[in-house]
């Protein structure tokens, strides 16, 4: 979707176009939701994490100017979303490792490999500033430049910050025997 | 690898973020520095790695659960906030409690079970949800106003104690209509369990209900005044709605049981 198709769309969801919400919602939400669960680690979270986020989108998106870019927006919201579940989670009982193999949800559990597993897993061992920027990187397909907006870094920060979370994942994937260099 | 300066740089390259400065510096380093070689081919592996992860299907009824949040056009220009509210997941008993300013019925009513309280006050929530327009009647009480996506009401009718409760299909989602005018305090209780049921949000809301507590398959709620709350409904996993599911009702003022009634819904 380019720019001028973006711009019509969120002009039409702020109107109450409930076909232009849906349409927004099918454009973020699988990417929002893989956004969440490799914050998380947990598809239920995820799955809530979203809902939250799309919320909280359709509540703010009278507000919202469409020269900035929906995306950028929408992921803010979701990581932040997922650092104050993080948060939740800490509150209520140690965070701990949780491999995706512990979840109930069978679906889920088919759909996931075992190295997707195991990367989830050690993903969780990062701290959250590195997870961050490397599920925007990795998994949401991030520019340098869409990361800081959705971080709210300058972009030498998030170089720097990319540069240090992908030397520890690298070396924590091969302490783990996932990956080796 | 020779200095951090060549890490980034070469960290910046796999990531396709090199002006063309950067680029021809990074040229000259990889000519010049095995490491640095090394280093490039370390974070092509780790970049075809975790790009390689397959990208997960949300669950299914996500998508639905988002749009049953999406407001309809008519709240739209409202101010937002509240506009909807999830309930968490199953299993955690009595799950919601909303309580007006006169919060003098008692929480304690339910009290071991209630696990969130929540004070809205005054303040008006927004319409909000799957599209329910078209749900707005009148309060007449009337069985008969049952139209082809409303699987069964019931309405109670006693001393200027009206309420019309209906159970209306909407795609793949139920909803549960309250409607109430009561010229004083007026308990309802639905007890969904056996249904095939469990609640799953709170579609529309008055706030000026006294008291609402909500669990996965009872709700009690206390109403004066003129008020609506919509409850979304969804189907117990994996259960066939049994053939004599039935809702209970029950209606009372003043700690007196005034009527007892059914919903007998034909999934």
């Amino acid at each position: 979707m380019d720019k001028q198709q973006e711009i019509e769309l969120v002009t039409n969801c702020q109107h109450g176009d409930k076909k232009a919400l849906d349409t927004l919602v099918r454009l973020l939400e699988k990417s929002v939701y893989n956004a969440a669960y490799r914050m998380l680690g947990n598809p239920d979270e995820a799955a809530d994490v979203t809902q939250t986020t799309f919320l909280k989108v359709f509540e703010n998106i009278g507000g919202f100017n469409p020269k900035f870019r929906l995306f950028s927006w929408t992921y803010r919201i979701a990581l932040n979303e997922s650092i104050d579940q993080l948060k939740r989670r800490e509150r209520t009982k140690p965070l701990e490792h949780m491999p995706i193999s512990d979840t109930d949800s069978p679906q889920e559990t088919v759909a996931l490999s075992q190295l997707s597993d195991e990367v989830q897993s050690t993903l969780m061992e990062l701290k959250e500033e590195h997870r961050s920027v490397i599920v925007l990187r990795y998994f949401s397909d991030c520019s340098y430049e869409d990361i800081g907006r959705i971080l709210q870094l300058p972009e030498k920060t998030v170089k720097s910050r990319l540069f240090s979370a992908r030397q520890q994942l690298k070396n924590k994937l091969n302490q783990h025997g996932v990956y080796s260099s | 690898m020779t200095n951090d300066r060549a890490m980034q740089l070469v960290s910046a390259a796999v990531d396709g973020e090199l002006d063309a400065d950067e680029q021809a510096e990074l040229e000259q380093l990889l000519e010049s520095s095995a490491e640095a070689r090394e280093f490039k081919q370390d974070l092509e592996q780790l970049d075809s790695l975790l790009g390689g992860l397959p990208e997960l299907d949300p669950p299914e009824p996500l998508h639905d659960r988002i749009m049953a949040q999406a407001p309809s056009q008519a709240a739209q220009g409202k101010s937002s906030i509240l506009s909807w509210l999830r309930l968490p997941p199953l299993g955690s008993g009595m799950r919601y409690a909303l309580a007006g300013t006169g919060m003098r019925y008692a929480l304690a009513a339910t009290s071991g079970a209630i696990i969130a309280a929540i004070f809205l006050g005054s303040q008006s929530l927004i319409p909000a949800t799957t599209d329910i327009s078209d749900l707005v009647g009148t309060m007449a009480p009337n069985n008969a106003a049952v139209d082809a996506n409303t699987l069964d009401s019931f309405a109670f009718h006693e001393g200027g104690l009206d309420s019309l409760i209906r159970l209306v299909r909407r795609d793949n989602n139920y909803l549960l209509d309250i409607q109430v005018e009561a010229a004083k305090p007026l308990d309802i209780t639905v007890d969904m369990t056996g249904a095939g049921v469990h609640t799953d949000a709170i579609a529309q809301i008055d706030s000026k209900f006294e008291l609402i507590a909500i669990s996965n398959q009872t709700l009690q709620l206390r109403a004066l005044g003129q008020q609506r709350l919509t409850i979304l409904l969804r189907r117990v996993d994996d259960e066939v709605f049994p053939e004599d599911a039935s809702i209970s009702l029950e209606f009372s003022s003043d700690g007196k049981l005034l009527q007892r009634g059914e919903l007998r819904p034909t999934w």
